[in-house]
């Protein structure tokens, strides 16, 4: 694999913590409401301590193999098979979950700002940036991310700031909603929500200080989850449960709802502005992910010629799902539910065969 | 490639330019306010449309776009189409057929309920208007005694010339004076979903008295000018003046007030719910007691009668009530304590405001007079409605760990049960421009 690029710690930090983060904006704060009902952002610090778990994998991975990809060091320990297996899934897994966002973006553009806009169209702009973006590569993305971190950061946390007006403590009670078992039950399978920080294992070639790796997947996940839970919280407060449950843009209402007198209101423009970025980055990231995963697995040099394909693929099964209940549907209940097994299974088995590797080493 | 990327953004030029949702304003008719009233028969609604003609309301002889002027003029600023109809979206294709721009509501502020509509029901009129992206859930609402639509024909604001404006005003209004509770769809919302609290908002009704006081006044100011150039107290006026004031005790009930001159529209009180139904109406004075066990009273003026006369208080609530249990089992008594900090801005009478004593008997009259008229008014809401719009159901939900565990407590059955009782406390802070209430000769 050829190196075409090399990006800081603040760059990589920024992107895998935008990647990470983008599913609030989502239907994450609903789906947390409509699983744990008032204990949805319990349940999020759930996840959060299953996506250390999984940070604590991939540091142990970056030391044992240092300066190489999750697919290289699949290579080490169990062979070309172990190679092609690993980059086959982690291609795939970034395909789908890439395709279903892009999908979900789409359709919350729709629904609430370009009603009369096909979703083509919509998606062939957003996959015309997007693929820009992939094709140049982690250097573009990891440094744009850098260039809007901390917009997005204040945007996020001014949102709930404003609507401060609209929240109420008295709506989280009963603390712990469904129980303790449901609340752990929820905690780890939404963990899912982090299962993007796979792609720092396809970053990790492209770092430039190799021994910074566990510190970038720290922070992102530290960042991104605290930015998870504080939206989950503030959701919460704002549209309690059942309202909460039945809302399938709550970012976008969450907008919608600040009012602050007669001139500070109707701001969701501006909010939708950050949203979109987030996005742009996210999608471009899953495009970039998906090829580099592919190019390791098949031990392609570069990963720029499957760009096109990748991206024309991911527009084809974007525009398969009939509608937007089947793509929140798809979304929710398979790859926000089973992704903590790509999160912590896959890592897992690459890290065994890391331990396998150096224990033939050493014995032979 | 750096051609390919110039001529790439050279035709995004002609393609992002416009798209499929853009709008030209003048194909717009801008909707600020709707009104829902009930229908002939079982399932049809009469839907009334509030449209604004911004050059009216920009070019009327009183009035400056958007603000305020001498008053009144509401009308000349937009034109009202009412039609019958299943649903809303029914109702906006059928008044489109009649109107020659497309209705559009992302400027609506305002959603009147008929009275009887919302006795019988608002859930569904409620979720056409959380649907439909161009209603915002900050809209505000509120019940008009009798048809909705009504308050369209009769709304003469003594001051502004904007409705939008109008509508907005209501809401300070709600800050100083508490007495129109006003709410926006969101929370309005937010409560009739709940299990735990009732839904409340405020009430719109015309005054009878001052609309037939207009109707006459009209004729006569019209001679009256001819003759004089200006306006003049006829008497005609004088009767109608003693014909109003006959009735001699104070209401705070929209719709009926004692008064002459001004809007024939009035607002104090609130529309109690149950689930989605209006149970009852609560005049001025009842909708600031429930605001204030609420923990919501900003501001107003209290007016205390006690044997050595009236003093006034400018009242602030401090924060939410403390609840306290104060006795539990199958007698559970509950003590409501709201918190107020006064000036006095009246005292008419023998009352010593000069010491901290005779301030502190002063506070004990506020405090007494408060904590009977909340316990009423929460013996009325309690045990005649069974609802609940001071959000005790909330307050009891904060001692259950899990949602199993509250659902087995029967929060309605022992919400009746329930005694409440309340112990504000008043704290003067300041007393205005007078030390003693000495009379003035």
């Amino acid at each position: 694999m050829m190196h075409t690029g090399y990006i800081g710690t603040k760059e990589a930090r920024a992107l895998l913590t935008i990647v990470l983060s983008t599913s609030v904006s989502l239907t994450l704060p609903q789906d947390m409401v409509f699983q744990a009902g008032t204990a949805g952002w319990l349940a999020m610090i759930v996840s959060l301590a299953v996506g250390l778990a999984a940070w604590g994998m991939f540091s142990r991975i970056a030391k044992r193999a240092p300066g190489k990809s999750l697919v290289e060091v699949a290579e080490e320990g169990w062979g070309a098979a172990g190679r092609w297996t690993v980059g086959s899934v982690l291609g795939l897994y970034f395909l789908l979950i890439t395709a279903l966002v892009l999908r979900a973006f789409v359709e919350l553009v729709i629904g609430t700002i370009l009603p009369n806009t096909p979703a083509v169209v919509v998606m062939f702009l957003f996959m015309s940036v997007t693929v820009y973006m992939a094709y140049y590569g982690l250097e573009t993305l990891s440094r744009l991310s850098q260039l809007i971190g901390w917009t997005l950061l204040i945007g996020l946390v001014l949102l709930l700031v404003m609507d401060w007006r609209e929240m109420d403590f008295a709506y989280l009670y009963p603390p712990l909603g469904p129980g303790w078992g449901r609340l752990v039950e929820v905690g780890v399978v939404k963990a899912s929500y982090f299962s993007e920080l796979l792609l720092l294992g396809l970053m990790i070639p492209s770092i430039r200080t190799v021994t910074d790796v566990g510190r970038i997947a720290w922070n992102a996940v530290w960042v991104s989850g605290l930015l998870m839970v504080m939206m989950v919280l503030g959701y919460s407060l704002s549209f309690p449960p059942p309202a909460g449950a039945d809302n399938p843009f709550p970012f976008y209402q969450m907008a919608r709802l600040v009012y602050l007198g007669r001139f500070v209101q109707r701001l969701e423009a501006v909010f939708d502005l950050l949203w979109v970025i987030a996005a742009a980055v996210y999608i471009g990231a899953g495009i970039w992910g998906t090829a580099q995963s592919f190019a390791q697995s098949w031990g392609l040099p570069v990963f720029r010629p499957l760009v096109f394909p990748v991206a024309l693929l991911i527009y084809g099964l974007a525009a398969l799902p009939a509608d937007y209940p089947q793509t929140a549907a798809l979304t929710n209940d398979y790859l926000r539910t089973w992704g903590w097994v790509m999160l912590l299974g896959l890592p897992a088995v690459v890290w065994w065969g890391a331990v396998r590797s150096n224990r033939r080493q050493r014995e032979g | 490639m750096r051609w390919v990327t110039a001529a790439l953004c050279a035709a995004a030029l002609f393609t992002l330019t416009g798209c499929w949702d853009r709008t030209e304003l003048e194909e717009e008719a801008f909707v600020p306010s709707l009104a829902i009233d009930v229908g002939p028969a079982r399932g049809l609604f009469v839907y009334t449309f509030r449209i604004a003609v911004p050059r009216q309301l920009a070019g009327s002889p009183t009035g400056n776009p958007g603000g305020s002027g001498n008053g009144g003029d509401t009308e000349k600023g937009s034109k009202t189409v009412s039609v019958m109809a299943h649903s809303l979206g029914e109702a906006i294709n059928l008044t489109n057929s009649t109107v020659e721009r497309r209705l559009n509501f992302v400027h609506c502020q305002y959603v009147l309920f008929g009275e009887e509509l919302a006795r019988q029901g608002v859930s569904a009129h409620l979720q056409d208007l959380l649907r439909f992206r161009q209603f915002r859930r900050t809209m505000f609402m509120a019940v008009v005694k009798g048809r909705a639509s009504d308050s369209f024909k009769e709304n003469k604001p003594v001051l502004e010339n904007s409705i939008t404006r109008y509508i907005e005003d209501l809401q300070k209004i709600r800050d100083f004076t508490g007495m129109e509770p006003i709410v926006h769809l969101h929370s309005f919302v937010r409560a009739v979903q709940s299990e735990v609290e009732d839904a409340y908002t405020s009430v719109v009704a015309i005054n009878e008295e001052v609309k037939r006081q207009d109707k006459q006044k009209e004729p006569q100011q019209q001679g009256s000018k001819q003759e004089t150039g200006k306006e003049s107290e006829t008497s005609g006026e004088k009767e109608r003046s003693q014909q109003s004031f006959r009735d001699r005790t104070v209401t705070f009930e929209a719709g009926r007030m004692r008064r002459i001159g001004g809007n024939p529209e009035e607002f104090p009180g609130a529309a109690v719910f149950r689930g989605d139904r209006l149970a009852a109406f609560l005049n001025g004075e009842e909708a600031r007691l429930m605001l204030a066990l609420r923990g919501e009273l900003l501001h107003a003026f209290l007016t205390v009668q006690t044997p050595q006369g009236r003093f006034t208080i400018e009242a602030r609530e401090q924060g939410r009530p403390q609840i306290v249990e104060v006795a539990g089992g199958d007698r559970p008594v509950w003590r409501v304590r709201p918190k107020f900090e006064v000036d006095v801005v009246s005292a008419v009478g023998a009352f010593d405001t000069r010491s901290h004593a005779g301030l502190t008997v002063l506070q004990r009259e506020a405090e007494t007079w408060f904590n009977r008229q909340a316990e009423a008014l929460i013996g009325k809401v309690q045990r005649e409605l069974g609802a609940d719009p001071f959000r005790f159901g909330l307050h009891a939900r904060r001692r259950f760990w899990t949602e199993a565990g509250w659902k087995s407590f029967d929060w309605p059955r022992r919400y009746r049960e329930l005694q409440i009782q309340v112990d504000s406390r008043f704290v003067v802070r300041r007393i205005g421009n007078q030390l003693v209430s000495s009379a003035v000769r």
